[in-house]
């Protein structure tokens, strides 16, 4: 079994000696502090190594690169581009690719990469600085294609990424990991920066744009551009968000669900448990606060030490552990 | 005479001091939850806390094998699957999960294409992540290399060494393991049958039910046949919330699981922390007791140092 948010909140309400609760609609203001609590503790533990307990996978397919030699820009800011093939742009997720257009206006600028955003299946708006002004004629040479994908938000970091190609033979690749720098130097030294393959390379960047909670999804970027592609990805999951009025279920084994307790109760003893909102009880929790804190500390040891937690390997990529020797050996980054 | 939950929390409220016997861990005091939940927390504890002989445990587990056949894909449905191999084995009734969820699929039409069998509705029909050749009867090859493990698997008997077969097998880290199947682990083609010669691990913690989440066992080559392999592991203790569950601590360690949850039902509930101290520091001492006594059999994996609350 494992152990709910009702459960914990519970026996942390038992723990400090106040009334717990039965369900967890209509705190009072100690049990919901308690339930807040006990969410942070929880993360906390979860956040601190790859524990067995958050390894997952998922999958998504690509949206395919394009190309084209019939668009047309118009407006005035912001410009469109329109005279795309039908189902170039995906609503919702060609925010996060990049097109290439046939210059027009004597500037040199046919290999800039702008970055456009869905407007129905033959258009899309130019999101990036956009220079050249319209552009009537329908004749206008495009590439486009994705190579950034949102993750979902319960995705907190990724371990590793296949990609199977849908194409005319089957392969089925383990992508390398790289910088972001890295990546994008292996573009840059291409004919074309919107070069179509099957991916090669991965990196896990930024988080997406967009408002809360989407600015803290990730974003994984894949090289070379991909045609039709499913991506298979392992991750480790952020966890369940105790603080909530429905029963979920803590991350964290039944073995190691005291030290979400303590670490709790910690928090408790430190602030509302202690001093004239706890009363005549306050004056032994300085000491309760120690006690606890220990036994806190001994429960996350016994879990860092179990070996498929403690034996995680440390990984980076190459271009980082030169950074890294740099900057321990010369004091400065580069 | 080994003592049930009911008995050990009816001992603990006695030492605890004096407080009233329950007849039933169904309705408990006060005094008696807070115990009761303790000591089976700490029951887990315990039990995770080193590699204890007598959490050993052994279970089968059956690989399924590689289904070619032909079957009918519409879109992303699939359907009307025969073959002389076997079928989804899916029955909603005692096994709402087909083990062969999230399968792997390749079909005729198409150009080689990769899918994953997302959802399994019968033993002959079930849903594709997606679709790319035309629709129609074809061939196609059905292929599983992930199974659950045990319901009461806890961790691997050893970190790198934990499942037998009459042929050889080997545990690989999870990233060498999936890299090795694929092009450029040199696998020319990703379907390739045979007996398993490689297994590692990974969860699938991300599932909506509560009861998929869970680690699977992933074995390379897919299996041909369909045998069964053995696994070793530390089981999970049980839960120590009803009357007749029996902790799986040996009764001559009963001390160390009543002492460390009286320790925290001093410290918490009666904030006696002389009391308390006294329980842990008892507590401390016999779980090194329970320490020096583990029973060494040949095939013992060797204790880590720090896999210990010494």
């Amino acid at each position: 079994m494992s152990t709910t948010n009702l459960q914990l909140l519970q026996d942390a309400c038992m723990a400090v000696n106040i009334g717990y609760p039965s369900g967890l609609v209509g705190l009072s203001r100690p049990q919901d502090a308690l339930l807040r609590m006990l969410d942070e503790s929880h993360k906390r533990i979860c956040g601190m190594a790859d524990g067995y307990f958050l390894q997952s996978w998922s999958y998504f397919t690509t949206v395919p690169y394009a190309s084209g030699s019939a668009a047309q820009i118009t407006g005035s800011g912001p410009y469109t581009v329109a005279g795309l093939t039908a189902g170039t742009l995906v609503s919702g997720k060609s925010l996060n690719g990049k097109m290439t257009i046939e210059d027009y206006s004597a500037k040199g600028k046919g290999k800039d990469v702008v970055r456009i955003d869905y407007a129905s299946g033959t258009t899309g708006t130019i999101l990036s600085p956009w220079d050249r002004g319209a552009h009537a004629s329908t004749d206008l040479d495009w590439v486009y294609g994705q190579d950034e994908y949102i993750l979902p938000n319960d995705v907190e970091r990724v371990s590793w990424v296949l990609c199977t190609r849908n194409g005319p033979s089957e392969r089925h690749i383990f992508l390398e990991p790289v910088s972001i720098e890295t990546m994008e130097r292996i573009r840059a030294n291409r004919s074309a920066y919107v070069y179509n393959a099957q991916p090669n390379f991965y990196c896990v960047m930024r988080h997406g744009d967009g408002s809360f909670p989407q600015n803290y999804a990730r974003t994984l970027a894949l090289d070379p551009f991909p045609y039709k592609c499913t991506v298979i990805y392992g991750f480790m999951k952020k966890p369940a968000i105790i603080y909530n009025a429905s029963t979920v279920y803590a991350d964290v084994p039944d073995k190691w669900i005291q030290a979400v307790l303590d670490g709790a109760l910690a928090s408790y003893y430190s602030t509302l448990g202690m001093g004239a909102e706890a009363g005549a009880a306050g004056q032994d929790n300085p000491q309760r606060l120690v006690e606890v804190q220990q036994s806190y500390q001994e429960i996350r040891q016994e879990m860092l030490a179990e070996a498929r937690i403690g034996k995680e390997t440390f990984k980076v990529d190459p271009e980082s552990a030169t950074r890294m020797f740099y900057r321990d050996e010369l004091g400065r980054n580069f | 005479m080994a003592y049930s939950a009911l008995d050990l929390v009816n001992i603990m409220l006695q030492r605890a001091g004096n407080y009233a016997r329950v007849t039933t861990l169904a309705s408990p005091t006060d005094e008696a939850l807070y115990l009761m939940r303790q000591l089976d927390y700490c029951h887990k504890r315990i039990c995770g806390m080193a590699s204890w002989d007598w959490l050993r445990k052994s279970s089968e587990i059956q690989l399924y094998p590689v289904i070619e056949g032909t079957a009918t894909i519409t879109g992303t449905a699939l359907s009307s699957l025969s073959s002389t191999d076997g079928d989804l084995v899916y029955d909603v009734a005692t096994d709402p999960v087909s083990p062969y969820r999230y399968a792997w699929v390749q079909a005729a039409n198409g150009s080689g294409e990769l899918y994953r069998l997302t959802a399994v509705s019968a033993d002959d029909a079930g849903t594709l992540n997606d679709y790319y050749g035309s629709n129609g009867s074809q061939a196609v090859t059905i292929a599983q290399d992930a199974f659950d493990l045990p319901s009461d698997f806890d961790r691997p008997l050893n970190a790198d060494s934990f499942v037998t077969a009459p042929w050889s097998m080997r545990w690989m880290d999870p990233e060498e393991f999936l890299r090795s199947r694929t092009t450029n682990g040199r696998r020319t083609s990703f379907i390739s049958q045979g007996k398993p010669q490689n297994y590692t691990l990974w969860g699938e913690n991300n599932a909506t039910a509560q009861a998929n989440k869970r680690m699977r066992l992933l074995v390379d080559p897919l299996p041909d046949v369909g045998e069964t392999v053995m696994i070793h592991y530390y089981k999970k203790p049980p839960d120590l919330l009803s009357d007749s569950v029996y902790p799986v601590i040996p009764d001559k360690y009963s001390d160390v699981l009543i002492s460390f949850t009286l320790y925290r039902f001093f410290r918490d509930r009666v904030m006696d922390l002389n009391r308390a101290g006294a329980q842990k520091a008892i507590a401390q001492q016999e779980l090194q007791v329970m320490l020096g006594q583990v029973e060494r059999t040949s095939d013992r994996p060797s204790m880590q140092p720090t896999n210990y609350r010494g």
